[in-house]
């Protein structure tokens, strides 16, 4: 009832008479309790800012309950469990000294009961007192806070211990945000806001040895769905190395290098566990020799006796693959580790999966070290991989038919890990590229035929994953077919995607989705000769379209009819006036969801550019709908929503790009249809000028914007001078030269020099 | 901090997959209009 009353205004006593129900003398300690577990539940839901103004009052409760003389245990706790549901809005008694001085005394107090369950609750309190309130607790770090946790990580009780160890995981992460602070605010040339204290760096040589010992606390049969202690202990050093960088290192080698070959899988499981957590954070040129050193030692524990020992190997080989790739990807170790990991892959589910993962990493890294020669953008002739490339897609495939591939997200890692090696192919091999393409296709054929016997609801959910998995494959596949080839293989393809789509209507909105991101790269492949399947795929792009419910297939459709327009050119003018039909109903329709939107403004640009003059007949609907769109404002409180701000902008600007590009046409002599714009210039203007304006507009907006801007100059002449030389539009350009970002930079010295030829122009 | 235990960061997620399309209908598109205002990269 206080959760629906206060928030308007109702009830305004209520808090007041649950402090006297706890602080009068004489109150009975089921009172006293009752009272507190329902302050806890208030302050648990509601809104912040409708309790802020009691927050004195309702610290003065939960205080005296929280209290050493309390003598009352269940008092104690529901006091302490209030504290940690009202610490978000007691900011100001935080601010107090002398408050604050006491709220600690009374929260540090309450960690050292003998009750296990308030001393849990205390440490939860300190937990996100340090995340909420970090600024504040260099005066209680030394004195207290560093020895009370530190107790609690050694502690014997699980609960306790995973507070202890997650308070310094918080005090990691916000020290991490800090240091991002610092170095943003030394960019800008300013101090930063806050500054980091460094409590995790201080306190490494006491963290250190007490994570390792929590590290060889494993449990023999590991359940995945279990937190407790030896997990989140693997996951503080993970974060202590992000977080300490080089410094970390010198603490946990020494346990490493005593531990990796004991008798006792425990230690050497955690030393293993050690190793692979502090490989992100560190200068990976520091790191490269240790683990080159490792490497003998980590390829031979792939094969240990303990199959936790082989999981935990598989997992820091993938790190090593994915953080420090040299130290794999090279002639010593590259051999050695591929045979080592292709055996692996045939082992636990567990273990293949990790393997599935490091090998996808290897692939990335290998192309990315391969010599791409002096052609830009073909792919290198060869790389380290090559010799091996074949025999491990095979494997692979395997791996993706295995019977427990369901297990341990194996299934999805072995497709992912080959996605990763189509993707990251060089030209000699091609043919494996050719091969798989077939297969993955011939694969795409079964799955279809095994609709008819899907009978239960987990048959369902695992055929619709094997053709969303297959849909993505075919999609890193096709990417590397070249132009000759693409249309011999696209008949089946289109004609399997097709059946999918037959079979998928009403069904999963995820296969829908991947089948039709798969016909994007289909059409981009295909150019101009995806025309043929037109016919035939137009109902099902028509039910993307309508597909009001599930918007993320409606938004690939929206992309999929993008993609038609820039591939077909003025071809596509046939389905047009039903596409834009469709288009223009969805950006009208409140129940279609906002994110599709952006995407169909987008796609006015690609048609206008598709038709040319043709484009007039819808100019009037398409301009009245960008003139509303360019108007949306956003509450900008909301990070998504101003994104969302500035991809609507984006794509608006995309939307006018395209309709005076198409217009104008790639004449000499600018088409006669592209004057029909000139009254709609100023209010292309205003917008511009209000974005530039906006200081919180993005780069592609800058980009976008700059290509306009130079677009309407090479169109209306000097007509554009007195429009474009404001100081806004001046400064939005000088901001665009000044990008990181090539593409802007480049578009926005592009503008300008359309802008001096202008005036160059007229001065003669 | 549960999902960060043994993280393996996922590259081919319906996601990843979406954020790779989009990003490669932005260049197509800037390519097209890079050739109609006749500018290059430098």
């Amino acid at each position: 009832i206080a959760l629906t009353e206060i928030p308007v205004g109702q009830w305004p006593n209520l808090i007041e008479g649950l402090v006297a129900n706890v602080t009068t003398p004489g109150a009975t300690d089921m009172t006293k309790e009752s009272t507190l577990e329902a302050i806890g539940y208030i302050c648990q839901d509601i809104e912040p800012e409708a309790i802020a103004a009691q927050s004195n009052n309702i610290l003065t409760a939960i205080v005296h309950g929280m209290k050493r003389d309390e003598p009352n245990d269940h008092v104690r706790l529901a006091a302490t469990t209030a504290l940690l549901n009202s610490l978000e809005f007691t900011r100001q008694n935080f601010e107090r000294d002398a408050e604050r001085h006491f709220i600690m005394q009374v929260v540090c107090e309450a960690t050292q009961s003998t009750n296990t369950q308030i001393k849990v609750a205390a440490l939860q309190c300190l937990v996100k007192i340090m995340s909420l309130y970090y600024q504040y607790m260099e005066h209680y770090m030394g004195p207290a806070l560093f020895a009370i946790t530190l107790e609690a990580m050694k502690s014997d009780i699980d609960e306790v211990a995973l507070q202890g160890i997650e308070f310094w995981s918080n005090v990691c992460d916000e020290e991490v945000d800090l240091a991002i602070e610092a170095s943003e605010a030394a960019e800008l040339g300013r101090p930063p806001e806050r500054t980091s204290r460094f409590y995790a760096k201080g306190a490494l040589q006491y963290l250190v040895p007490v994570l390792m010992m929590t590290l060889s606390k494993q449990e023999e049969a590991d359940d995945d769905d279990e937190w407790n202690p030896c997990k989140a202990a693997g996951v503080c050093v993970m974060l202590l190395a992000t977080c300490t960088e080089d410094d970390i290192v010198p603490h946990v080698l020494p346990f490493v290098k005593d531990n990796i070959k004991q008798q006792n899988w425990r230690l050497r499981d955690a030393a293993i566990m050690a190793f692979g957590s502090i490989l992100e954070g560190p200068d990976p040129t520091n790191l490269k020799p240790m683990v080159e050193q490792a490497m003998p030692t980590l390829i031979e524990a792939l094969s240990d006796s303990s199959v936790v020992v082989r999981d935990t190997t598989a997992w820091t080989l993938g790190r090593v693959c994915e953080l420090i790739p040299d130290a794999a990807c090279n002639d010593t170790y590259l051999k050695l580790l591929l045979e080592a990991l292709v055996h692996s892959l045939k082992g636990e589910a567990r273990v293949a999966s990790n393997v599935c993962w490091a090998l996808s990493s290897l692939a990335e890294a290998a192309y990315e070290q391969a010599d791409t020669g002096d052609v830009d953008g073909e792919p290198p002739a060869t790389y380290c991989l090559s010799a091996f490339f074949d025999p491990l897609v095979d494997v692979l495939l395997q791996t993706t038919d295995r019977a427990d591939g369901n297990q341990c997200n194996l299934r999805n890692a072995a497709y992912e890990a080959l996605m990763e090696l189509m993707k990251n192919s060089p030209q000699d091999c091609y043919p494996t590229v050719q091969k798989t393409t077939m297969i993955i296709l011939e694969r795409l054929q079964q799955v279809l035929h095994m609709e008819s016997q899907v009978q239960s609801h987990s048959d369902r959910v695992q055929v619709n994953d094997i053709q969303s998995l297959l849909c993505a494959t075919l999609q890193s596949v096709l990417r590397k077919v070249t132009p000759d080839d693409a249309p011999k293989i696209s008949d089946p393809i289109m004609a399997a995607l097709l059946q999918m789509f037959q079979t998928s209507q009403g069904k999963s909105g995820g296969v829908q989705e991947d089948a039709l991101l798969a016909v994007s790269t289909l059409v981009e492949v295909l150019g101009h000769n995806f025309l043929k399947y037109m016919d035939a795929f137009k109902p099902f792009l028509s039910l993307g379209l309508r597909n009001v419910d599930d918007y993320t297939v409606c938004s690939a459709a929206v992309g999929v009819t993008g993609d038609i327009c820039r591939a077909l050119g003025d071809k596509v003018e046939p389905f047009c006036d039903e596409l834009m039909s469709m288009l223009v109903e969805n950006l009208g329709n409140n129940n279609v969801h906002r994110n599709v939107k952006p995407a169909i403004l987008s796609v006015f640009g690609d048609m206008a550019l598709a038709l040319g003059p043709k484009f007039t007949k819808y100019l009037e609907v398409v301009l009245q709908m960008l003139h509303q769109a360019s108007q949306a404002q956003v509450d900008r409180s909301d990070f998504d929503n101003l994104d969302y701000l500035n991809e609507l902008r984006e794509t608006c600007l995309e939307a006018y790009t395209g309709i005076v590009q198409g217009l104008k046409g790639d004449g000499a002599a600018p088409n006669p249809e592209v004057q029909l714009l000139r009254t709609h210039v100023p209010h292309m203007i205003t917008f511009i000028t209000s974005v530039a304006a906006d200081d919180e507009k993005s780069d592609p907006v800058v980009a976008s914007s700059a290509g306009l801007i130079g677009d309407l100059c090479s169109v209306f002449g000097a007509d554009m001078l007195q429009l474009v030389e404001t100081d806004p539009i001046t400064s939005l350009l000088t901001q665009g030269r000044r990008s990181k970002t090539s593409k802007t930079k480049t578009l926005a010295m592009w503008a300008t020099k359309e802008i001096r030829r202008l005036k160059s122009n007229s001065s003669w | 901090y549960f999902a960060l235990y043994k993280a393996k960061p996922t590259k081919s997620s319906q996601h990843e997959r979406r954020k790779e399309v989009l990003q490669a209908r932005k260049e197509a598109r800037y390519d097209i209009l890079a050739h109609l205002r006749s500018i290059e990269e430098s």
